[in-house]
């Protein structure tokens, strides 16, 4: 099996990565402890979240919370435990991005991914970073983010 | 009521497709029980001892005649012509097939309905008094924001994989209706010296097998400052509730471990930090739903039949109705009228298609075409002209639900116990059943208003026992049924957990035992005291010795 | 699932499409109706077993498991019992006012 690592877009598009190039993030337990983190650590990106198991949220608050108490502003990717069903999750809580190793690719099924790109669910009520996401309080107020 | 517009339509519409989407993925092989599972439970599908049990949404309570009616079909169409209804204000049916759950979804959206969020570990569906805009002593309607958090809250993408499932409940009157200090968190409207509405959050209540009454977090919070509060606060606990016991992750022991303090000061820091702009849209979404016919013109109405005669007989089973099920309304002219669904010896709760829709057909023609559901399991008609109150009541009679037993003992929370559910550790119903039947005819003869009997089957607690005056809880000993008996518990403003009376008693025993302690405290309670308060006076001893014998 | 094998035990499970109970026949079917289902001896529960576990992965049934039964063919847990023969509650107000409507 290839080292190849998918990169999952918010704009639906995939990209491919060998393993060096996704070594080169900067890589953040999703169970960490901000108080414990030192803010200076985290340049200019990519930041990467990984996520300790399917039903573990935690990442997406810790994209939240990284976005706003650390004022990160670079590009963020998910990694790790992000299934299809998760993917406009990680889109709405302001990933940019999810990193897919060749073998969850192929446990899901390319398909799956695929679809999972496209989601059925289109709307949101909350904000969102994907531009297949659309927030309904903001299409009935004007944006506001 | 509230209103879908065309957004809110699309969104149960797209759920609906693609829960539909997932159910073919799982049938062909595509998706293993493991992963298609907290999917069905996002979408309210469990999978129980008999069957699959789907548990239908009802935001706040609140139903349209419409919407009763289409439950009834539902429960003809694709069940076994009753439902059940929870103390979250939901409904369950019981025999749901798998193959059928996205027709069923479909025929929800087509009435502004959903089952999104009544289970998993995520936001559930928010709860408020039964008779929230209407209640006489009300001093803010607690709807329109109970709406505001409905849409915040519904497919959050950040909180749709919690440490574990997360209740709020609302109120906007002293006397508290909606049992806010037993939910993870409790909103408590008020007004403020200008008048602006404040809220005082209340958190880590909760019930299971670690019941907690909530602590006072944070008071006063402005309407603006609301929704990004409550975000820093799950966010807070999204990120530190615990993960590695299933018993110990609601937040009121992540309150209990990290103490008030600290846990307010990590919120308030969080809380600094959000972009408040993010929630800009709050004031004018507010004066949307508040400007969408919350309520309906009652002056108009009280007008229009101001020349009808009206409610014309009456009869001593009328009044004894009227005593017991009818409450006051803010509006003059106007009462609440509450429909039991605790017949005695019946199944608290249930109720079946043919009862479902004439109740549609009551509500549409006396109650502006509105019903609520509550927490204790029944129905009230929120806007009943007085005068038509025995027409109401007639109509009742007719199909079985004239029981005037609201707040008295036989007016019991249940859970579905063994009988339906995978959880349960003994049956709850035919408990209930026997009971109610066994006290009916007592609290005909003396008041009992106010003595609450509920009845769980396991330790989760779904029927509320820890803040009843008598709770009862059903374990397995050794492959037989026990139950222990807890006493002294509220669930209003005064919230507090029943204690432990004594060893557990097989179901055979629960009734007597219940009406051994009801006796006694007719026997020594003072004027107008509650059987917990009574409890507290007179000592747990006196009590044991009555119960047992 | 109970620790130990039992002497006597039906396998029981839920149909994936339905949800109902469901419980593995002598020809390695499933049925809804309890009466039909094979009682298996311990020395071949596990074969037995194997095969029920075949069919989840199938995707025909979930979590097929052995229930222990006494020698009436009844289930001796309280809760596999009450699984096998339904709810034990039956609503008499439920039957009369749908059948007056």
């Amino acid at each position: 099996m290839s080292n190849t690592i998918r990169l999952l877009n918010a704009d639906g598009t995939i990209e491919e990565l060998d393993a060096i190039e996704a070594s080169q993030f900067m890589y953040l337990d999703g169970e960490i402890d901000l108080a414990q983190l030192n803010a200076n650590v985290i340049t200019a990106g990519p930041l990467v979240i990984e996520f300790n198991g399917v039903a573990d949220g935690r990442g997406f608050s810790l994209a939240k919370a990284v976005q706003g108490s650390l004022n990160y502003g670079g590009r963020l990717y998910a990694a790790g435990f992000v299934n299809p069903d998760q993917l406009s999750l990680a889109f709405q809580t302001g990933f940019h991005g999810v990193l897919v190793s060749d073998e969850r690719w192929e446990d899901y099924g390319s398909e799956s991914w695929q679809s999972a790109l496209s989601p059925i669910v289109n709307l949101s009520y909350a904000g969102t970073q994907s531009p297949k996401l659309k927030s309904i309080f903001q299409m009935r107020h004007g944006a506001y983010s | 009521m509230y209103q879908y517009d065309e957004l809110d339509q699309s969104i149960v519409e797209q759920r609906s497709a693609e829960f539909r989407a997932q159910v073919e993925r799982r049938l062909a092989g595509k998706l293993s029980e493991a992963e298609f599972k907290p999917l069905r439970l996002m979408n309210g599908l469990y999978l129980q001892l008999h069957a699959y049990m789907l548990r239908v949404a009802i935001p706040y309570g609140v139903l349209s005649s419409k919407q009763m009616a289409m439950l009834a079909d539902i429960a003809d169409k694709y069940d076994r012509g009753y439902g059940h209804f929870t103390t979250r204000q939901n409904i369950q049916y019981n025999w749901p097939k798998l193959v059928e759950t996205p027709d069923i979804l479909d025929d929800l959206a087509s009435v502004q309905m959903h089952a999104i969020q009544t289970s998993g570990n995520c936001i559930r569906n928010i709860t408020t008094d039964p008779f929230a805009g209407v209640a006489a002593d009300e001093e803010i309607d607690p709807r329109p924001l109970s709406e505001l958090l409905r849409q915040w809250s519904t497919l959050h993408p950040e909180f749709a994989y919690l440490p574990r499932k997360f209740k709020f409940a609302i109120t906007g009157s002293a006397v508290d209706r909606a049992a806010i200090k037993v939910h993870d968190i409790g909103l408590r409207l008020r007004r403020g010296p200008d008048g602006a509405t404040l809220t005082d959050v209340w958190v880590g209540g909760g019930q299971g097998r670690t019941p907690k009454v909530a602590q006072l977090f944070k008071t006063g919070v402005e309407v603006a400052d609301l929704l990004p509060y409550l975000e820093a606060i799950m966010r807070v606990y999204n990120r530190h509730g615990r993960r590695d016991n299933k018993y110990k992750a609601r937040i009121k022991i992540l309150l209990a471990e990290t103490g008030l303090e600290t846990l307010q000061e990590q919120v308030e820091t969080e809380f600094q930090s959000i972009d408040q702009s993010g929630f800009a849209y709050v004031p004018a979404e507010l004066t949307r739903i508040t400007e969408s016919a919350m309520l309906p013109d009652h002056a108009r109405y009280r007008e229009k039949y101001k020349t009808q005669v009206g409610s014309v007989g009456t009869s001593p089973d009328f009044e004894a109705w009227k005593q017991q099920n009818v409450k006051p309304h803010k509006e003059q002219g106007y009462v609440i009228a509450m429909v039991s669904l605790k017949p005695a010896g019946g199944i608290p709760g249930d109720a079946t298609s043919h009862q479902m829709r004439e109740l549609a057909e009551i509500a549409a023609r006396y109650s502006h075409d509105e019903l609520r559901i509550t927490h204790r399991q029944n129905v009230v008609l929120p806007h009943v002209l007085e005068k038509e109150l025995f027409k109401v009541w007639q109509s009742l009679v007719e199909i079985e639900l004239a029981e005037g037993n609201i707040d008295l003992p036989s007016d019991i929370i249940a859970c579905p116990g063994l009988d339906y559910c995978a959880l349960a550790t003994a049956r709850s119903i035919p408990i209930a059943q026997a009971v109610s039947s066994k006290i009916r005819a007592t609290e005909k003869k003396v008041d009992l208003t106010g003595v609450s009997v509920n009845i769980s089957g396991c330790i989760n607690a779904c029927a509320h026992h820890h803040v009843a005056s008598i709770g009862v809880l059903g374990l397995n000993k050794g492959g037989v049924e026990n139950y222990q008996l807890t006493l002294g518990g509220r669930n209003d403003q005064s919230a507090s957990i029943g204690e432990r009376l004594g060893p557990g008693v097989s179901g055979d025993e629960v009734p007597q035992a219940i009406e051994r302690i009801i006796n006694f405290y007719v026997d020594v309670r003072e004027s107008n005291e509650s059987l917990s308060d009574a409890y507290d006076r007179v000592g747990k001893e006196a009590f044991k010795e009555a119960a047992y014998v | 699932m109970p620790s130990k094998t039992p002497e006597q035990s039906i396998i029981i499970a839920n149909d994936l499409r339905t949800g109902r109970s469901v419980y593995l026949t002598q020809d390695l079917q499933w049925s809804e109706n309890a009466s039909d289902a094979e009682v298996v001896a311990s020395a071949d529960a596990a074969n037995v077993l194997d095969a029920a576990l075949n069919d989840e992965r199938a995707n025909l049934v979930i979590d097929p498991y052995l229930v222990a039964v006494e020698s009436n063919l009844l289930a001796t847990d309280i809760r596999e019992r009450i699984r096998v023969s339904g709810p034990t509650i039956f609503n008499e107000s439920h039957v009369s006012v749908t059948k007056a409507a």
